[in-house]
């Protein structure tokens, strides 16, 4: 089930909160959230449910033995179980088919690949469990006593299919305590609806204005044969404020959703494009994986504490790769893995010294060059793309469609980057300075609130299939 | 200010009353265990008393204090203190959120009871000119391979109620994204029609006895920069994409979301402007040239260019801004080779009076067809029944495409169409047959259905574009058989070639998965008709006659 779909918002989401607040008692709580939980995931993956609840019942029956023996030997043979399990189960699902691609044309050989599809969110409850096996391991969390509560933990509908990767330690307390208090329920609420809209209003049409550019996968990313120097550029910083709008838009919904049940996610985002580094903009964007890495593979010294260059490849490679099974994704991490360097070796200091706009311009350029390297994911077009950005495409310096294009969506462009930046947060806290700020911002609050639901609902009678850009992954 | 006076005075009656209770209380506790009953009593009234004159003062106290603090604030510029405002800001923040949650929670229940007990969509959407999505059946294997889940979503958003009339809202939304110049309109093209150039054909056309063939040269001419010339755009429009026209003088006629409107009253009438290129009028026949050099000599390959309304009923002051349908048909014609072209732009044109193209939709009336088929069948040398032979069957209140693509003109609305079409005597001795686009799973059925009338009535005959039909007339034994390459147009002409094939197949070129050479000669094809409209002609949607030729 995706979340911008008038099923899940006027069917399934009413009937899920109805049957949850109709008692106090948390037990009840948790078994509406399992069930429900279960029929969303059940819902568009019928099959691979399966998969999810044995990979559940055996990465919590590991969990126990983790926790029980303590620094143990066996609990070193039941983490490392667990590792080629989790790890195991993402490369036979995944990569199967890319690995055995890449060994036909390395060897010459002929295996046909399994041609898995792909079990949807199995990339995120993967790293979900693994962090919470992890964490029972370095005994930073004491392991889960009762199944179901695992469960809910990994199959929690709000995260399960596209993140953000919420850590067993973060809602810990709150399986077993939480309550849903006004604010909660006011703010989830809010942000379910600012992610919808996010989606629905921005993110679509920005994602038709791509299409228009460029074209995608299945024609072969036809634009690019037209497209002059000014329009490619246009194209690329728009994919960056579509996916944006995107990722953020769905995290935002279930985010929100948790605090509807009284769960507190971290942020998953934190403005990614005010940032004035690469560094600073992997710190903002997609919080939760880039911290996944961090704490789990960076410093795991598989290389050796000294050789840290090692361990960087190692977390740059591995965040192309969880992206997609495919050649263009490990370039672009290693791409990112690459600045990161270059900016360590510059230092800090020095960064700091390179001021507001420029600073931000080459933020910008970095990242949009990346969106190039993710967009198209074949090398040809790859290829066609780099020329034209830099005006050996032979179309030209600017083109009559991309000016046509830039006038239509004038409007939502300017919206879309003003509301990439914390505008919105300084409006809401403009509330907080005196009892006549806070009606008015509140009651343009809940205006905005009615205006967004409303107007999201009516456009999603259109496109009834546009399914979230990290369910691919 | 002095409603706050108040409430800060019932504030410190409170507070002062609950400490008093918990006062008594103890009080009553630690005295009744050293003193006997009456005593005790005495002793507590007086505390009591006691009490209450503490409570009293402080009260006063509290007062007088909070009085003094207004009238120093009030002073200082009407400023409540820092503390107050703080709390008063988050008294309101939480009634806020209070409302916000009632607000919120009001429009996501309101709307999800009416999408549950009012009444469905269902049937045809005119919107999409598609079948609406039904409740799918239920079986373990549909479940398992997701379609019965996707297809529950899919009905729950197809069959919204009112969904015809609030789809209007997206397009008119979008509108709001940028700056859209007065006069300015997005055009829908059905033709997804790539460059529109504004091209004239120049050359002769010789006739030979059968094959028209062309010996003059050609000559294109650019498009001129002025205000008056449509844009033109880069052919990388991608499909469904909408093409900006600039400033239109419509004066003989208005635009609705890109439809021009023409005419009045009875006569109103909805088009399309057409904006086909020569270069894919040259590429189609190109493309059907190769139908007959890889067919060979005994295969009849013909090829009818079927003009749009537009040809006929656009206004005089207009014809400059859009392409001209004739020339490109002339432009086709002279590329031709070895290609038997069928000429029914004369033969529509001298009968345009008559009611040939409906007013409110993109296709023509089945009797322009039924003008267009006996070109097709003189030229083919095979009998042709008289119109008089078929059973009329008149369809009154249709509205059509154009009409839901003008965002629901009110003066078409007023003037809806009557849709003619003509059942041929054999109809139900004929055998159809229908596979999908593989040419597999055949099922046998009939020509016409009356399930699809009133809401999409083009679709009475053949129903869905994207089957594959077959027709085989068991009395007609000619030893013909015909396989038409089509669009929707094409479809019309099918009734009135039944008595003319012993056998006729109807593929749609937009939706066809066998190689297309190798089919006609499977099916022992002795004719080969390509019957599509000057949309598909003229645009990228040529390339589907390559695309299935090779594929």
């Amino acid at each position: 089930m995706v979340f911008a779909d008038l099923f899940f918002m006027y069917f399934f989401l009413p009937l899920c909160l109805i049957l949850y607040f109709s008692t106090k008692k948390l037990q009840y709580r948790n078994a509406v959230l399992v069930v429900f939980s279960l029929i969303f995931y059940a819902w568009g993956e019928p099959k691979w449910i399966i998969l999810l609840l044995v990979s559940t019942i055996v990465n919590w029956i590991l969990g126990l033995i983790i926790g029980k023996n303590n620094e143990s030997v066996v609990a070193k043979i039941a983490l490392f179980a667990s590792l080629i399990f989790n790890i195991g189960a993402l490369g036979v699902f995944k990569y199967s088919g890319f690995i055995i691609e890449n060994i036909n044309s390395a060897f010459g050989t002929d295996f046909s690949p399994p041609g898995f599809t792909l079990p949807i969110g199995i990339s995120f409850y993967t790293f979900q469990i693994l962090s919470y096996i992890i964490d029972v391991y370095w005994g930073k969390v004491p392991s889960q006593k009762k199944y179901y509560k695992f469960l809910m933990y990994v199959s929690l509908f709000p995260q399960l299919v596209a993140g953000p990767i919420v850590r067993y330690s973060e809602i810990a307390k709150e399986i077993d305590d939480r309550r849903t208090k006004l604010s909660d329920m006011s703010d989830g609420l809010s942000r379910v609806i600012l992610g919808i809209a996010k989606k629905v209003i921005v993110a679509n049409s920005l994602n038709s204005i791509v299409q228009n550019c460029f074209g995608d996968m299945s024609d072969g990313f036809a634009g690019l044969k037209s497209i002059s120097t000014v329009g490619t550029w246009y194209g690329v910083i728009v994919i960056g404020l579509w996916y944006y709008f995107d990722f953020s838009g769905y995290s935002d919904i279930a985010i929100g959703l948790g605090r509807i049940f009284g769960f507190h996610f971290n942020e998953n985002f934190n403005y990614p494009y005010i940032s004035k580094n690469i560094t600073e903009f992997w710190q903002r964007w997609h919080i939760s994986l880039g911290s996944f890495f961090r704490d789990y593979l960076l410093y795991v010294p598989i290389f050796g504490k000294r050789r840290k260059y090692g361990g960087l490849f190692l977390v740059w490679f591995c965040t192309g790769l969880w992206h997609g099974a495919s050649w263009n994704f490990i370039l672009w991490g290693l791409y990112y893995g690459m600045f990161i360097v270059i900016e360590m070796k510059i230092g800090k200091k020095k960064m700091k010294k390179l001021k507001g706009p420029l600073a931000h311009l080459y933020m910008i350029v970095v990242v949009a060059i990346g969106y190039g390297i993710f967009y198209f994911e074949d090398i040809s077009s790859l290829g066609r793309f780099f020329k034209n950005l830099v005006g050996f495409g032979g179309n030209g310096f600017i083109d009559s469609s991309t000016i046509t294009s830039v006038r239509n969506n004038l409007f939502l462009l300017l919206a879309a980057v003003l509301l990439s930046t914390p505008i919105v947060q300084k409006v809401k806290k403009l509330g907080d300075k005196s009892p006549q700020a806070c009606v008015a911002v509140n009651t343009i609050g809940i205006a905005l609130n009615a205006a967004m639901l409303i107007i999201s609902s009516l456009l999603l009678l259109n496109n009834t299939n546009n399914p979230f850009l990290y369910f691919r992954f | 200010m002095e409603n706050k006076k108040k409430n800060n005075y019932d504030k410190g009656k409170g507070l002062v009353t609950g400490v008093e209770v918990v006062n008594s209380k103890s009080g009553k506790e630690t005295l009744n265990l050293q003193l006997d009953p009456e005593k005790y009593k005495k002793l507590q009234d007086e505390h009591e008393r006691n009490k209450r004159k503490a409570a009293r003062k402080r009260v006063y106290d509290n007062t007088k204090q909070s009085i003094k603090k207004k009238i120093q604030s009030s002073v200082e510029g009407d400023l409540p203190s820092v503390d107050d405002k703080d709390r008063e800001v988050k008294a309101l923040k939480l009634e806020m959120q209070f409302i916000n949650v009632i607000a919120m929670r009001l429009i996501i229940i309101i709307i999800a009871v009416i999408l549950l007990v009012a009444k469905r969509e269902s049937g045809i959407s005119e919107h999409d000119n598609r079948e609406l999505a039904t409740f799918p059946e239920f079986s373990l294997s549909a479940w398992f391979d997701g379609s019965f889940t996707s297809g529950v979503t899919d009905y729950y958003t197809d069959t919204i109620p009112y969904r015809e009339n609030l789809l209007g809202f997206s397009s008119k939304f979008s509108k709001l994204y940028g700056l859209n110049f007065k006069n300015e309109d997005r055009v829908v093209q059905f033709g997804n029609v790539g460059n529109v150039e504004t091209e004239e054909f120049t050359g002769t056309i010789t006739t030979t006895s059968k094959l028209e063939i062309f010996t003059g040269t050609q000559v294109v001419t650019t498009p001129q920069a002025s205000e008056t010339t449509p844009s033109v755009t880069t052919p990388q429009s991608e499909p469904g994409s909408t093409t900006p026209v600039t400033t239109l003088p419509v004066e003989d006629g208005r635009l609705s979301n890109g439809i021009l409107i023409v005419g009045s009253g009875e006569d109103v009438r909805a088009l399309e402007g057409y904006g086909g290129s020569f270069s894919y009028g040259k590429n189609y026949a190109k493309f059907v040239n190769k139908y007959k050099q890889d067919l060979g000599q005994y295969v009849n390959v013909y090829s009818m260019c079927i003009p749009t309304a537009f040809a006929f009923y656009c206004p005089e002051n207009l014809k400059d801004n859009y392409g001209d349908q004739l020339d490109n048909i002339n432009n086709i014609r002279s590329h031709l080779d070895g290609v038997i072209d069928i000429d029914i732009y004369s033969v529509l044109e001298a009968r345009k009076n008559e009611y040939i193209y409906s007013r409110t939709d993109h296709h023509w009336q089945p009797i322009a067809a039924y003008y267009a088929a006996k070109v097709f069948a003189d030229a083919a040398q095979v009998d042709y029944k008289d119109i008089s032979t078929y059973e009329k069957v008149v369809e009154d209140d249709f509205l059509g495409t154009l009409y839901a693509y003008s965002e629901y003109d009110a003066e078409l609305k007023k003037y809806p169409d009557t849709f003619t079409y003509y059942k041929p005597w054999n109809n139900s001795s004929l055998k159809v047959t229908y596979y999908d686009t593989d040419f597999k799973n055949g099922e046998r059925s009939r020509l016409f259905f009356k399930a699809y009338q009133k809401i999409n009535l083009y679709s009475s005959f053949l129903g869905d574009d994207k089957r594959i039909a077959h027709i085989n007339n068991p009395d007609c034994k000619n030893g013909r058989t015909l396989v038409i390459f089509k669009d929707s147009f094409g479809n019309a002409l099918v009734p009135f070639l039944t008595s003319s094939f012993e056998n006729i197949y109807v593929v749609d070129l937009r939706y066809f998965t066998p190689n297309a050479i190798e089919f006609c000669q499977n099916v022992g094809a002795t004719d080969v008709l390509f019957a599509t409209c000057m949309f598909t002609c003229s645009s990228q949607k040529v390339n589907y006659i390559e695309n299935i030729r090779v594929q």
